[in-house]
């Protein structure tokens, strides 16, 4: 166990990637489980809140301290296992997201979902439900957790394989291997039917895994998780595909979304038509950052999309052919689209999409600021007028602006500049907006950043303040004495 | 201008590879192979210079049917012409200089443009065996190239610096990183690069001057152990010099 105290190593365990800052008295890395779960139990005896470091790339404070102590997971960074027939691995909290894709790409396999920081560890991915390019055609990490080891406060290890544990209706009742029993009756609520990532899961008759997958460490800390992963398709085409019109991209990403949508449902290699597996947006601003650091981007573009798309050798040219004369159709920039089919090229657009990501932080970095932006998605039918909506508001505010991300999954960011308070004020009603529209229409507040210190106040617009007392009750069946991630969520 | 670019198809550099039963090659199963990334940078600059000079840009490769993936990608980065020569499966550099010289002399190309290495078995002679037999200047590792009225100047990348070389055409360039950033293929050219033809030539009567005769992979180094400055540490950290490294 390495402990550390000195302010330095303090001060780096207290920010995370949105710039938001806290503090604490001491940080634990364990070595192992065993030394994990030990500073567990010895903490919670003492009454010391814990915090758990991940790899410290949320956006919402969730991995960062207000008090007490930190334990960082960093060192329980082992793949344990990696079973190729059954398709499955076994993995330490601390395993950073690309570590485990590129282990695994030696062997044809992959992890589908793909949280656009894989600097993130799937200790993190588990505790957020973290979702990225690729949940457009398999879902987030939800979808993809079979098994996992959790320490509960008291140091009591629950260790739950899916389709187990089951509710009966809204009463769950869990047993820790030390043969204690806990019993929770869920708040009977309604979750968004799409990408969601605000408050527990919660739902009737569903598998007690689901209840840790999500929670922002609030119940428990992942000790060992199973994984499910998957076989490499045959073939992969990526593209950045560039667009001279700013209406015209947003007709094709809804051609390519609904095409995809009925496409998906079936064997890649059967498909004669776009079954995208991601479908990801630039809008002007956004190229004009990148314009900084890439100089190849077509002059006339106003928007991208980055798009990936299984083939076979049978499916490969019929599936170009589509592709090619729906992009004609929509852009004049056709014959300028990136393409790429090798890793090589796969890695470079992901490169691509993240310098976005991390150009912005660099900003909100040297000027102190923290990021103010929007995470909030909706149905599919309702896109276009939630678009239109955020997008003539965010406008409105006069702020420097730029939209991106997961258009596949209709969920667009808005991230904003500002300088001083009021600018601050003008954005943060921009956001309270955008999520009030969302929320009308159906929607999420937060479809893959969680709620963490800084958006507990959506998670009240969204749920009626009963739903989340229950949710708080639920926590303090597992953690009465409130140590765990305290501040995240509630 | 004349120019011809050697390609060369190896496994895909993020491939684990796994040692046929055979003992004395990679088995192939499940393993991507690619253009080799240093031939993509000979393709690009023969790209480069046709748009700046005008003429003809055909790449060849040595190998198997199995080889027409690598030259398609070539089509469809947008080289001309592309040559197959189906010859032996696991040729040695002589084999492929050889042959690489015949395809040569036929095309007369004014520039040979080839990688620096291929990735799969790392020989770096065949740039120099090529010059060797056709008699022509060889200029290896070349991360800089300009031609201006058929004078040839290319700076080569040394230990601690660079080096200014330079010849007249005709004469053979091996790219290093540096020399450019390779173009991403358009749609159309994609498209339209599987249905070019491409020439399929016999190999000459060449033979292998070397054979593999056994393949092992690289044991896997030690991992690293961090002790701290604990008294328990410090003794543990005695005690492995002694016993465990037999040091002290």
């Amino acid at each position: 166990m390495i402990k550390k105290t000195d302010t330095d190593t303090i001060e780096y365990y207290s920010r995370d990637a949105s710039n938001y800052h806290g503090t604490a008295d001491v940080v634990y890395i364990p070595e192992d489980q065993a030394e994990l779960i030990k500073i567990v139990a010895e903490l919670s005896g003492k009454n010391i809140p814990i915090t758990i470091a991940g790899g410290l790339t949320g956006l919402t404070g969730s991995g960062v301290p207000l008090s007490g102590a930190v334990i960082s997971t960093e060192k329980l960074n082992q793949i344990i296992e990696i079973d190729k027939d059954n398709l499955s691995v076994v993995l330490e909290p601390g395993v950073r997201v690309f570590e485990l894709q590129a282990k695994l790409h030696e062997i044809n396999l992959f992890y589908p979902p793909n949280p656009t920081e894989t600097n993130s560890t799937i200790g993190g991915n588990i505790s957020t439900n973290a979702s990225g390019s690729r949940t457009f055609k398999y879902g987030a990490t939800r979808n993809f957790v079979d098994r996992l080891k959790v320490v509960l406060a008291n140091g009591d290890i629950l260790d739950l394989r899916r389709g187990e544990v089951l509710a009966d209706g809204y009463e769950l009742n869990v047993t820790t291997l030390q043969g204690n029993e806990y019993t929770i009756n869920l708040p009977a609520i309604t979750m968004p039917a799409i990408k969601h990532a605000a408050g527990y899961y919660i739902k009737e008759n569903m598998d007690a895994i689901d209840l840790f997958i999500g929670s922002e460490g609030t119940l428990g800390i992942i000790a060992e998780a199973t994984m499910r992963v998957v076989a490499e398709p045959e073939k992969l085409l990526g593209g950045i595909l560039f667009f001279d019109n700013e209406t015209q991209v947003l007709e094709f990403a809804d051609i390519v979304r609904a095409k995809s949508l009925a496409n998906n449902k079936f064997d890649y290699r059967k498909n004669l038509d776009i079954s995208f597996r991601l479908i990801e947006y630039f809008d002007s601003h956004s190229l004009g950052f990148m314009r900084n650091i890439r100089s190849d981007i077509p002059a006339k573009a106003v928007a991208a999309l980055w798009i990936e798309q299984e083939m076979s050798r049978e499916n490969e040219t019929a599936i170009m052919d589509e592709l090619y004369s729906l992009l004609k159709e929509k852009s004049q920039l056709a014959d300028e689209a990136w393409i790429g089919a090798d890793r090589k090229a796969h890695l470079d657009f992901q490169d691509f999409r993240h310098a976005l990501a991390l150009e912005v932080h660099e900003k909100l970095v040297t000027y102190g600021q923290e990021k103010i932006g929007t995470d909030t998605a909706v149905p599919n039918d309702c896109f276009k007028e939630y678009f239109d909506f955020i997008i003539g508001n965010v406008k409105k505010t006069g702020l420097k602006y730029f939209a991106f991300g997961h258009i596949g999954n209709c969920h667009v960011h808005t991230d904003l500049f500002v300088d001083n308070e009021s600018e601050s004020q003008i954005a943060h009603y921009y956001c309270d907006t955008a999520i009030k529209k969302a929320l009308d229409l159906g929607g999420t507040v937060s479809a893959e950043h969680g709620i963490g210190k800084k958006k507990k106040k959506s998670l009240e617009l969204m749920y009626r303040s009963e739903a989340i007392e229950s949710m708080k009750l639920i926590k303090s069946t597992f953690d009465p004495k409130n140590l765990l991630c305290r501040g995240n969520l509630f | 201008m004349n120019i011809l670019v050697c390609i060369s198809r190896v496994p895909d550099t993020a491939t684990k590879v796994v040692i046929g039963s055979d003992g004395n090659s990679i088995d192939s199963q499940g393993v991507k192979f690619i253009v080799n990334p240093y031939d993509e940078l000979a393709i690009e600059e023969g790209l480069r210079l046709r748009e700046k000079n005008g003429g003809v840009v055909t790449a060849v490769t040595i190998g198997t049917d199995k080889s027409t993936d690598v030259l398609r990608t070539a089509l469809a980065m947008g080289v001309d012409k592309v040559i197959l020569v189906k010859g032996e499966e696991n040729p040695d550099s002589f084999y492929v200089a050889e042959n690489l010289a015949a395809v040569a002399k036929d095309e007369n190309p004014d520039l040979i443009l080839l990688g620096r290495q291929s990735v799969d078995f790392d020989s770096l002679q065949i740039p120099s065996a090529l010059g060797e037999i056709l008699g022509m200047p060889s200029i290896s590792v070349v991360s800089k190239l300009t031609i201006e009225d058929g004078k040839v100047t290319a700076e080569r990348d040394i230990e601690g610096g660079c080096e200014i070389v330079e010849a007249s055409l005709p004469c053979i360039i091996s790219a290093q990183k540096g020399l450019n950033e390779p173009r991403y293929p358009k749609l159309p050219d994609i498209m339209k690069s599987r249905s070019k033809p491409i020439d399929q030539r016999d190999a000459a009567a060449a033979a292998s001057r070397t054979s593999i005769i056994g393949m092992e992979i690289p044991l896997k180094q030690r991992a690293g152990k961090i002790l701290t400055d604990s008294d328990d540490d410090i003794n543990e950290l005695v005690r492995m010099l002694h016993e465990d490294a037999k040091v002290i």
